[in-house]
């Protein structure tokens, strides 16, 4: 035998990057790895009890934690660091997120042999992903570094960190813009990208740049209630509130863009871990507590909000489990958690019988369009306009609260982030609200606030340094170009 | 006479060399005779049955000019003169001889030796004892200088000077009967290694019962750490030569069975089936290994034929018991109970929000009437260790066979071992079979070789953290069953979650088996007497297969999954062939000349298959019937191949028996890296010099034995994942609509220039005997660096991926080792000897990564990372916060910068920035030993032997991981009885914060707390043997009749708080040595075993 024949040994159950791939199933494929890291946006970090989202809770002051090893007192007492596992995972998954899409994005053309209608489209779903993964990170960190393409050499890690402005300018909003004009459905029921995900996805991205820190212009107001718009009218709100939590309504209704669970394949966390500590309440291995509300940003619903009524938005009784105590004993029948919990991913099935569950996460759904479209519109144009009312009207009939009427752009925003507030709350929105309009509402006063300056219930006092979390330590270890943001 | 065996020859008109041929397989003796002197071709005629040793050698030489002389398994022949006047030689130019001097010359006992040479130095005048020793010489004048030299003896030169009789005692020179060793592709005498190689011959290394080969290694060889770090029968050890080399490569020893090249599973040879194991440890010795050997190697030699007249039969068995030799002091119900109240009345102080909404009630009994008393009494108080550990009972047969004739000898094996395991519902069954035989076919051909099939199967908890974390966490409120025959559960105490250890030990099945088939043949061609050819074929196959059950009703195990039952395999094809040319050349006596050239191909190939099935309506399937599930999870396999090609060669040069050299090199080639750097070469180099030899030292009185060696040279390792130099893209699966479908994403960097990881090596090592080598002494210092080492160094995660596998890196290893062996007694009837190996390894990272950035190889808690590898850090170095106390109440303002209030834990601000956080971490310990120390001692009183071996590892650290569960935390499971000396507003001073509930909020990190001192002083064996006399043994009609009792893990000297400190819980990872994270529990075990020859 030649001897370099017998030391040549490759790899029989992996492709390689040079693998010569045709099919329209391995064109698929990589579209397809656009949305494997998804799974950064509620995925179990390090630390018992533990997800992404919490990350994006934890800061508001809204929310306290009753597992001591979610690391909530971190966040609590706002001294929160670069080695932070939420940090971490936020970082890595977004950015290998990034990575599949620069290599689909260079290894879809290549498909000469499908159809290109189906190449279209596949690119739009990428590129929606990449801007959404970018979206994530500029809101969290700030400069990031700008990576469009596969990196192949070793020589090419270490990128140095590019301003907020350009990652909007030149990845995430030409990306949507792109993907606006491919071969996208109008919808899609199956949670992949559909043109109106990438148009409310758009919506968000021009309403965000339009405020802090990149303060892009009121231009931008326009050009974001013009994409909320065009949503809209393609969706319709659920009747009920307990609809948003049936996993049966995955992908449908109001949802325009949602992660994938799915039973006996991958299990919400976010169904369990914001239960009751340890109370045996469901079939899960273990209630978390990791999530739980703040009494005082509960009891700022106003009067007659269904939202906040028992097993609404959020509950303080049930019953415990079969699984958990013996037969006859009395929690069977009833338990009072002796405080609020959020009942808002309460999948009955999951909690009372298969200790998993195959419920969505939501990334966008109608109520939130219709607010962003009232924000955008009623700023861009200076004042309210009969759509911008039918939006917010159409949220707080829903909650059972009276139309809003004043069309005045102060009173009017501050009824719109109300309802952002409360419809939206542990969604991980209201943390990007806060950063973007740097205002805060007093649970207390109802007032929106300057965000730096303000007090907590536990009495830390935002500054500067919240604006933006640190960059991992170990991304600092390993790439010498980057440069901590300040106050970390 | 230990080497008592019976031997039976009838023979006619054979040559006398034929004869002791046959003496020498019929038993363990060697003769050892100068061919000019002894006419060997001598035709005899030789009739004995059943004779011992003497008997024969008395009926073989009667009358004959020969004398004998048995020195432990050698037996000298010399010629003896007729028993007259001393031969006196007249030499014409020298002045007339004056005066007789004559004398009685006696071996170290004070017998009589015969035949030894007596020359006046400086001329050729001489003379030899007759059968009783005596001689008669003449000489010129009393300054002259008298040569008493015997084979096998160490020479005396004495001055005669004014004496007419001078009795000489001659003491034996052990070089001289120098056992054989094996080395790679050869043996050498003992004297002529140049490198630094122990060794070990089977009754040293089977001085105790022992299951594996690690276990019978540790302790016994210098420089090698033997970490049994399990209970479980089969446990894996941890076996570091050296220390350790590399970071994300091996640092197992390579083990070489009988010539088979990296043989996959140690554990499965029967460790009676070894005639001898050595272990390779300089670069000199290990170079011929190159690729592979740079965390050295082991050498195993099986059992061989013998080929005698009668075949050997003998037969080892034993039983044991072991019981747990320790146990952790956990609470029992009235303590927990008290501990539980008191933690949910803390609440008032952590959370007073709760407490004041009623969030923290007491233990409500009157609830619990299954669990309480009317009086709130505890009705149970289960002592969870004691549920889920059992007397571990094993029992041991070995029967062999060994016989032969003079063409061909065989050796056949059988093996039975059934052990269980301390942690109940676990046990260990292993059948092994080997067959060996030898065969000289021609004059100028002779083919070997040996089939082996090793099968084991057993069910092992120990695997289980889940399990032996439960066992410490379980309440002791709960009962296992209820009197109603219903399994009790700890969720019955609201909070808790989980069944109870003996439910998920009776309902969970972890069935393992290994089959191992490991066969070798060889052809060796003498092509001449100075040249062979050797060509071998071997194979190594193995499958295994992993049967996996966890009930439908194990709460957080299965439950939720409606059972689990998963079957995995894999099979492991491996074959070797080699082909090499040995060259012996003798200039002369003094002057020998060995070279070896050879190639070789490797390669190592495996398929793995894994299937999960879930939701099954009764436990009844388990992992029988996988299709009764209703719930499939998709299977998962894979494969791999690896490739080696290799081209050796070594020299030995000894020049006048004084000095030897080595070099040898190896040229190696391996699939396993980038196109651009498949190959490597491997040299080393190796001197020994014999200085006893020298004249300075040749009669010295103290000094017998004096040889130094020096070698350097570099070798290689290649154990990382196959196919790492590869750009891959990898697939996952995710979901749609419900649905499965592919993704494609790249899975790993590639690096095309991947490339060998070398260990350069340099060694100076001194072997000395004192007293006629009474006492002998090997010390070694080395100094190794590993560098291009194979990384997996961390990238930014802006590229998608974790970390490539480069060569970027290095880290040092320098130590001493020594062994000393004094035989303080030899006697007929008493010997005491006692062997002491010592070692102590020093290792630092001199660099890592492109930036020399710190690397949390794992293992990790979650509550943070436990190792740490740091540049100018020694390996295995553990990280973590530094604990000083609990905050007292004086200190309420201090603490408050804190945020943290008294009766919390205190821990250093390592960085003065008023927060406590990881960066306030530091290296607090290290899982390596300062030095290690193996104290062996034996002892012989005419028929009862005794052994005792005591093992020191000292400067050692452990880090209880377990900390975090039984002290750190409470309130919904066990913890440790320590806790009752928490803070309190009474009792400030101590190390564990006050008791709150969960769900407020605690602190538990790994630090300085979790870390403990891990040096021990263990008995690991004491063991007393009884050799039936020959009276006995001629009734019994049996060769050799022995048996024994032993008690191994006798005693344990330790601060360590858990189980055992030699322990890792992450035995898998380069970096778990001495992490704890709820460890297996050793058992003391007694022993009683019978060893019978017939």
């Amino acid at each position: 035998i030649s001897c370099n024949d017998f030391l040549d040994e490759q790899p029989t159950g992996t492709l390689s990057s040079t693998s010569n791939l045709t099919s329209a199933d391995a064109a698929l494929a990589f579209a397809n790895s656009a949305y494997v890291n998804t799974s950064v946006f509620n995925s179990l970090t390090s630390g018992w009890g533990s997800v992404t989202p919490l990350l994006l809770e934890y800061m508001t002051g809204k929310v306290s934690s009753e597992n001591s090893q979610s690391n909530f007192k971190e966040f609590q007492e706002l001294t929160v660091s670069s080695r932070s596992p939420y940090i971490e995972e936020w970082w890595r998954g977004c950015y290998a997120g990034i990575a599949n899409c620069n290599l689909a994005l260079q290894k879809l053309p290549e498909f000469n042999q499908v159809d290109p209608q189906l190449i279209s489209r596949y690119q739009g779903e990428v590129l929606f992903m990449r801007a959404m993964y970018y979206f994530y990170l500029v809101r969290i960190f700030g400069d990031v570094p700008k990576i469009k393409t596969s990196q192949v050499e070793l020589n090419e890690l270490f990128v140095h960190r590019s301003p907020i402005k350009e990652i909007y300018d030149e990845i995430i909003i030409p990306d949507l813009l792109a993907a606006e004009k491919t071969a996208l459905p109008l919808k899609d029921l199956t949670g992949r990208t559909s043109l109106s995900a990438v148009k409310t996805l758009l919506a968000d991205v021009y309403l965000t740049y339009a405020g802090y820190p990149v303060k892009g212009g009121d231009q931008y107001y326009a050009e974001s209630a013009k994409r909320s718009l065009e949503v809209l009218s393609h969706y319709t709100l659920f009747d009920k509130y307990e609809d948003l939590w049936k996993p049966e309504n995955n992908n449908k209704g109001e949802f325009i863009f949602q992660i994938q669970f799915s039973l006996n394949k991958s299990s919400n966390q976010m169904v369990n871990i914001p239960l009751p500590s340890r109370s045996g309440m469901s079939a899960f291995n273990l209630e978390y507590g990791s999530m739980i509300p703040t009494k005082e940003f509960v009891e700022s619903y106003r009067e007659g909000d269904i939202r906040n009524d028992e097993k609404q938005f959020f509950f303080r009784t049930y019953k415990g489990n079969k699984s958990k105590f013996s037969p006859g004993a009395p929690e069977l029948t009833f338990m009072d958690f002796k405080g609020y919990y959020i009942y808002k991913f309460f999948d009955s099935y999951a909690i009372d019988v298969a200790g998993q569950s195959g419920l969505n996460w939501t990334i966008y759904r109608l109520p939130d369009v219709m607010l962003m479209y009232a924000e955008a519109q009623s700023h861009a144009d200076g004042a309210p306009n009969d759509a911008s009312f039918a939006a917010l009207n159409a949220v707080r009939y829903r909650a059972g609260l009276s139309p809003f009427t004043n069309s005045d752009l102060v009173a009017f925003t501050a009824a719109v982030w109300d309802e952002r507030y409360f419809e939206l709350c542990y969604e991980n929105k209201m943390w990007f609200d806060m950063i973007r309009t740097r205002k805060i509402r007093d649970d207390i006063s109802g007032q929106y606030v300057n965000f730096i300056g303000y007090t907590t219930k536990w009495g830390k006092t935002y500054s500067n340094t919240q604006l933006l979390f640190p960059i991992p330590l170990r991304e600092m270890q390993t790439n010498p170009k980057l440069v901590q943001n300040t106050g970390y | 006479d230990g080497y008592g065996q019976k031997i039976t020859i009838d023979r006619q008109n054979v040559t006398l060399e034929v004869a002791l041929k046959l003496i020498e397989s019929q038993s363990e003796y060697l003769f050892l005779y100068d061919k000019s002197e002894i006419a060997s071709n001598r035709k005899i005629t030789l009739t004995v049955s059943k004779g011992t040793i003497e008997e024969v050698l008395e009926t073989l030489f009667d009358g004959m000019p020969v004398a004998y002389k048995i020195f432990g398994r050698n037996i000298v022949l010399r010629k003896v003169s007729a028993p007259n006047k001393a031969v006196i030689s007249h030499s014409k130019s020298e002045k007339e001889a004056e005066i007789l001097v004559e004398g009685l010359v006696t071996d170290e006992k004070g017998e009589a030796l015969p035949g030894v040479s007596i020359l006046v130095k400086g001329t050729q005048r001489g003379t030899v004892t007759d059968v009783q020793g005596h001689y008669q010489i003449a000489i010129s004048d009393q300054s002259a200088t008298l040569v008493f030299s015997y084979v096998g003896y160490v020479s005396q030169e004495v001055v005669a000077g004014n004496r007419s009789e001078v009795n000489i005692k001659l003491s034996p020179d052990q070089k001289a009967f120098d056992e054989v060793v094996v080395i790679g592709y050869g043996t050498v005498k003992k004297s002529d290694l140049t490198g630094s190689v122990a060794s070990i011959k089977s009754e040293r290394l089977l001085d105790k019962p022992v299951v594996n080969v690690g276990q019978a290694m540790s302790g016994k060889i210098s420089g090698v750490e033997v970490s049994q770090n399990s209970g479980t029968p089969d446990g894996k050890m941890r076996i570091r030569i050296r220390g350790d080399n590399s970071i994300n490569s091996s640092n197992e020893p390579l083990y070489v069975i009988d010539g088979i090249i990296g043989v996959a599973d140690i554990n499965l040879l029967n460790p009676n089936d070894i005639a001898s194991l050595e272990v390779l440890k300089d670069a000199s010795a290990t170079a011929i290994y190159g690729a592979r050997g740079a965390n050295g190697v082991i050498l195993i030699t099986t059992k061989r034929g013998l080929s005698s007249e009668k075949s050997i039969i003998s037969y080892d068995g034993y039983i044991s018991i072991g019981t747990l030799a320790r146990k952790i002091e956990l609470l029992n119900s009235t303590e927990w109970l008290q501990m539980y109240n008191l933690t949910q009345d803390n609440a008032a102080k952590y959370d007073p929000v709760g407490y004041a909404q009623g969030k923290y009630p007491r233990m409500n009994t009157a609830s619990l009437p299954k669990l309480f008393n009317a009086d709130g009494t505890p009705i149970y108080n289960t002592d969870w260790q004691n549920e889920a550990y059992q007397t571990a009972k094993t029992t041991n047969h070995s029967i062999s066979i060994r016989g032969g004739n003079e063409k061909t000898v065989y050796s056949a094996s059988l093996g039975y071992l059934h052990a269980d395991a301390l942690i109940k519902q676990s046990y260990l069954n292993r059948y092994t079979l080997r067959l060996n035989f030898d065969s000289n076919l021609k004059t100028w051909l002779k083919v070997g070789g040996n089939v082996s099939l090793n099968h084991n199967k057993g069910n092992d908890h120990y695997a289980n953290y889940g399990i032996k974390r439960l066992v410490m966490e379980a309440i002791p409120l709960i009962p296992v069953k209820y009197p109603d025959g219903t399994w009790a559960s700890n969720r019955d105490i609201p909070g808790a979650v989980q069944d109870t250890p003996a439910r998920y030990l009776d309902e969970m099945v972890n069935q393992t088996s290994n089959t191992q088939t490991i066969a070798n043949f060889y052809t060796d061609f003498k092509i001449n007497d100075e040249l062979d050819f050797k060509v071998t074929f071997a194979t190594d196959l193995k499958n295994r297969k992993t049967n996996y059950y966890s009930g439908k009703n194990l709460i957080q195990f299965s439950k939720n999954q409606g059972g689990i039952a998963t079957i995995s395999t894999e099979n492991q094809t491996y074959w070797q062939n080699e082909n090499y040319l040995n060259w012996n050349k003798e200039f002369n006596s003094r002057n020998r000349l060995n070279l070896m050239v050879g190639l070789s191909w490797q390669q190592r190939s495996a398929e793995l298959l894994s299937v999960t099935q879930q939701k099954f309506i009764d436990d009844f399937y388990q992992w029988h019937n996988l299709g009764s599930g209703t719930v499939s999870i998709p299977p998962s396999s894979s494969d791999w191949r690896w490739s080696l090609n290799s081209y050796f060669a070594r020299i030995n040069y000894t020049l006048a028996d004084k000095y030897l050299f080595t070099a040898t090199g190896r040229y190696d080639g391996s699939s396993k890296f980038g196109q651009n750097n498949k190959y490597a070469f491997f040299p080393s180099f190796a001197f020994a010099w014999h200085v006893s030899d020298e004249e300075f030292l040749k009669n010295n009185s103290k000094i017998s034995n004096l040889k130094f060696r020096a070698s350097v040279g570099r070798t290689g390792n290649q154990e990382i994942s196959n196919y790492a130099y590869a750009q891959n893209l990898g697939l996952s699966n995710i979901i749609f609509n419900d649905t499965f479908y592919s993704a494609l994403s790249r899975s790993t960097f590639g690096n095309p220039d991947l490339k060998w990881e070398k260990t350069s090596q340099i060694d100076a090592g001194l072997d000395l005997g004192f007293w006629n080598n009474r006492v002998d002494v090997t010390l070694d210092y080395y100094y190794k660096v590993t560098s291009d080492l194979l990384l997996y160094a961390p990238i930014p995660y802006t590229s998608g991926l974790s970390s490539v596998m480069t060569n970027i890196g290095s880290v040092k290893n320098q130590g001493f080792e020594l062994a000393v062996t004094s035989h303080h007694i030899e006697k007929e009837h008493f010997s005491w000897n006692t062997t002491v190996v010592a070692s102590s390894n020093l290792n630092k990272i001199i660099k890592l990564g492109s930036n020399n950035e710190d690397i949390f190889p794992g293992p990790r808690h979650a509550q943070g990372d436990l190792s740490i590898l740091r540049v100018g850090q020694p390996v295995g170095s553990f990280w973590g916060l530094t604990r000083l106390g609990t905050w007292g109440t004086e200190e309420a303002d201090e603490a408050a910068k804190y945020n943290r209030l008294p009766g919390d834990l205190k821990y250093a601000d390592l960085n003065n920035d008023g927060k406590i956080n990881n960066d306030d971490n530091s290296i607090i310990g290290r899982g390596t030993p300062n030095w290690s120390m193996g104290i062996s001692n034996q002892l012989k009183f005419k028929n009862f032997e005794l052994a005792l071996d005591i093992r020191i590892v000292e400067g050692i650290d452990v880090i209880n991981a377990a900390t975090h569960n039984r002290e750190d935390r409470f309130g919904v499971a066990n913890g440790a009885r320590s806790i009752l000396n928490s803070w309190t507003p009474s009792h400030q001073n101590t190390m564990l914060a006050e008791r709150r509930p969960l769900k407020t909020y605690y602190d538990s990190y790994p630090d300085t707390h979790w870390l403990q001192d891990g040096s021990f002083i263990r008995g690991q064996n004491l063991l007393v043997g009884y050799n039936f006399g020959s009276s006995t043994i001629q009734r019994l009609k049996v060769d050799r009749l022995r048996i024994y009792a032993s008690l191994q893990n006798f005693f344990l000297i330790t601060k360590y708080n858990g189980y055992d400190p030699e322990v890792s819980t992450a035995t898998d990872q380069t970096f778990g040595q001495g992490v704890d994270d709820f460890g297996d529990p050793r058992p003391r075990t007694f022993t009683v075993g019978l060893s019978v020859n017939f």
